[in-house]
């Protein structure tokens, strides 16, 4: 099925591999670039990845000028405006942002307010706002979900209000992305589990919406396979290197092909439920996309049965709706195995919401930018009624 | 002489286009306004926006656009715009606007065919987007809101009275905005 007008862009320059890293100043060379302002966290730190990035820079012509390692575990317009405030006050010319979707957010945030020059980073919410190119951005993600290294929204908590607020532009695109496995080995198998399952919506996402297109639908599909391959073996042992970059590759790629055809009803649900009831995110997506992929197959039957290529069924029957049954099974049967092997939850009562916060949940929901990509048309009662499934 | 007469017959067309989307979005404020005082779901969703909240829905670069005002318990339509709304629809061009305008995508496929920025939260502009639809159910034949949304709005008994009250409203209305 292919749409009768589509758009694709994706600006970024991809190192991936075994020591990607060390080929990081070379190419923050290319930039120009010569005194950057590092994004990242306590448990990044803690855990010495900054200590391998700065490892990587001995003896370079690039020096980091000042470390940001205070980021929110929900990225927010004041951690934005100290970042920027920070980039200024060294004199740096560039980000590196080390670490979650977190820190990458926080770094596009505050890049927006360093290059736009502005005061209040609120008056650029929206689609297609900003307006100035932006400083060079270098992301090194430590989890392998998120996929913000090649996307070009950012989510950033408005403190005040409690509310997340979404940027979009095509001037967010980072200018480089590192996969490197040694960045990710550290992290624990519940995270692991989580940020896959996140990466799997993507995806899945990605391949059945309104904006699904021919070349983002090539990212997708090749993501759900890397996912179905290796997100068991990266959450069993995770100093598995080869899982862990493949994994650090699904999450790029479902990236790619969420950010030019857009998630559905299973983000809108996540973000409110991340939002009212500070489930992590990826937790959320895990829980929710078996019910969000059901609530589609009216509409979506088709797309989501061809995903059952890339998850090796075999011999699945010819009708549409029976083998995306049979697909939604199989995403239901990868979560149930990473339930077992790291504690993930699989409903939302044992995420911790409360039967009582799922209305609420629904109404948020429904105002959520994804649900205009969502195949099926979502009312609150629609909403609801999910979440009370996955409950 | 050729080059000539095709650099006036594009530009011809080109104004036709801006004439019709000025008309379309006219009609869509008219409709707006009527629908707001007739229709419940209309009003139900109106009814979270605070007092003055402004959307405007325009065409770029510098095409036509209407900003709606929320006054009371109904809105106001500005055919010339508003400054500074608090969420702008802005299609990135005018054949991207009339492919909506005139019924031929609803709002959810031109999202996802990226023909319009959004200036705004998102939250607010979502709402917007089920208002128009909303509103473009009892502007367009049914068969045209069967094709172009994923679930048409049901008008329900009340639809016909008030679809006949927006097309009468229509001519009155069109001449009245055009200059506020």
């Amino acid at each position: 099925m292919r749409p009768e007008y589509y758009s694709f862009y994706c600006p970024v320059k991809i190192l991936s591999g075994k020591k990607a890293l060390a080929g990081l100043p070379y190419e923050m060379g290319l930039l120009g670039v010569k005194k950057a302002l590092v994004v990242t966290d306590p448990g990044v730190v803690g855990a010495s990845l900054l200590q391998k990035l700065q490892d990587a820079l001995i003896g370079e012509n690039l020096a980091i000028g000042v470390v940001y390692d205070r980021t929110p575990v929900d990225s927010s317009n004041k951690a934005c405006n100290e970042i920027a405030k920070l980039f200024h006050e060294n004199g740096c010319d560039c980000l590196i942002a080390l670490g979650g979707g977190s820190c990458i957010d926080s770094a596009k945030g505050a890049n927006i307010v360093i290059s736009e020059g502005a005061a209040d980073l609120l008056q650029f919410q929206g689609m297609d706002r900003l307006t100035k190119p932006q400083r060079p951005l270098v992301v090194i993600p430590t989890t392998a979900g998120t996929g913000s290294e090649v996307t070009l929204v950012s989510v950033i908590k408005d403190v005040d209000r409690n509310v997340k607020m979404p940027f979009v532009s095509d001037k967010l695109y980072p200018a480089i992305a590192v996969l490197d496995p040694v960045m990710t080995l550290t992290m624990p198998p519940k995270v692991t589990a989580a940020t896959g399952m996140d990466a799997l919506t993507h995806a899945c996402e990605a391949y059945i919406d309104l904006q699904k297109n021919p070349v983002s639908d090539a990212f997708a599909l090749a993501a759900v396979k890397l996912i179905f391959e290796n997100l068991v073996a990266a959450t069993q042992n995770g100093k598995d290197e080869d899982a862990r970059l493949a994994m650090a590759n699904a999450a790029l790629l479902a990236g790619i092909g969420f950010s030019n055809s857009m998630t559905g009803v299973v983000h809108a649900l996540a973000h409110a439920v991340g939002a009212i009831c500070e489930i992590p995110h990826g937790v959320a997506n895990a829980i929710l996309l078996p019910w969000g992929l059901d609530y589609n197959l009216g509409k979506a039957a088709r797309p989501i049965a061809e995903l059952a290529g890339p998850l090796g069924l075999k011999n699945p029957p010819d009708n549409d709706v029976q083998r995306a049954r049979l697909v939604i099974q199989a995403i239901r049967d990868l979560a149930g195995r990473l339930h077992e092997l790291s504690g993930m939850a699989i409903t939302l009562s044992e995420a911790g919401v409360a039967e009582s916060q799922l209305e609420r949940i629904a109404r948020v929901a429904i105002d959520d930018g994804a649900c205009i990509y969502n195949p099926e048309e979502i009312a609150f009662e629609d909403a609801w009624d999910i979440l009370k499934k996955a409950y | 002489m050729g080059d000539k007469f095709h650099r006036w017959r594009a530009l011809g067309v080109y104004q036709l286009k801006m004439w019709i989307a000025r008309l379309a979005l006219l009609a869509v404020g008219v409709a707006f306004e009527v629908a707001a005082r007739l229709n419940r779901a209309l009003r139900d969703e109106i009814s979270v926006w605070a007092e003055g909240f402004v959307f405007s829905l325009g065409v770029l670069p510098h095409g036509p656009s209407i900003a709606i005002k929320k006054t009371g318990r109904g809105v106001r339509c500005f055919g010339k715009g508003l400054p500074n709304p608090n969420v702008a629809i802005l299609f990135k061009n005018i054949d991207g606007a009339l492919l909506v305008f005139l019924g031929r995508i609803g709002t959810p496929v031109a999202a996802a065919q990226r023909r319009f920025i959004v200036h705004g939260p998102i939250a607010e502009s979502s709402q917007v987007a089920r208002t128009l639809a909303i509103v473009q159910s009892f502007l367009f034949p049914r068969i045209v809101v069967d094709k172009t949304y994923r679930r048409p709005p049901r008008l329900g008994a009340s639809g016909l009275p008030i679809k006949a009250a927006i097309y009468l409203a229509l001519v009155p209305g069109l001449i009245l905005r055009a200059v506020r």
